[in-house]
């Protein structure tokens, strides 16, 4: 699969814990990285709905 | 996205989260959920985009979206009925795919650099499998 370019620019670096942040799901509850360690994540950040 | 999660990877369903990250407003999700496969993906709202910063996902210029590649998207999603109320709220905001390990680090990223510009479900489930050591259904 081909990545992004060198993953440069961003925040987040390969191999590095993700820094904080938080995310609320529908039901109001929130995300955070530490809530999410004991499994690995796939996190698909959508462009716009149609 | 889940029919090739079960088909394929019939492991990773139990072995990894499925997160979905949208700038829309909640009310807005959750009258597509069904069409943001809610079943399989905890869709989360970050309207600020302040994680979408975190991440490296950029807004995009417009010169940007004027590429033939960008622009067959579009026709192809009108005539597939996907385009139903115009093209959305912000078509400059990219998106991305990352996966994070158990320890919460990041060990893959995609990040788009134009609207057609996603990974394969199939070959990206394939990493997500690779990093938890999910088997790969025998075909």
């Amino acid at each position: 699969m081909t990545h992004a370019p060198a993953d440069t620019g961003g925040v987040v670096r390969l191999g590095e814990p993700v820094p904080e942040f938080t995310l609320v799901r529908l039901d109001g509850t929130r995300v955070t990285p530490e809530s999410l360690r004991g499994r690995a994540v796939l996190l698909v950040f959508l462009r716009h709905l149609h | 996205m889940r029919a090739t999660a079960q088909n394929d990877f019939p492991d990773l369903l139990q072995t990894a989260r499925f997160l979905a990250v949208s700038f829309e407003a909640p009310a807005a999700l959750r009258a597509q959920s069904r069409r943001l496969h809610a079943g399989l993906f905890e869709v989360c709202s970050d309207p600020s985009r302040s994680t979408y910063k975190t991440f490296g996902l950029p807004r995009v210029p417009a010169r940007a979206l004027l590429g033939r590649r960008t622009l067959r998207f579009y026709v192809r999603a009108a005539l597939r009925g996907r385009i139903q109320r115009g093209v959305g709220s912000d078509v400059h905001q990219m998106g991305g795919d990352f996966i994070l390990d158990r320890d919460g680090c990041l060990c893959f990223a995609y990040r788009s650099r134009e609207p057609a510009d996603r990974p394969d479900a199939r070959e990206l489930l394939g990493e997500l499998a690779r990093w938890v050591g999910a088997r790969r259904a025998q075909s």
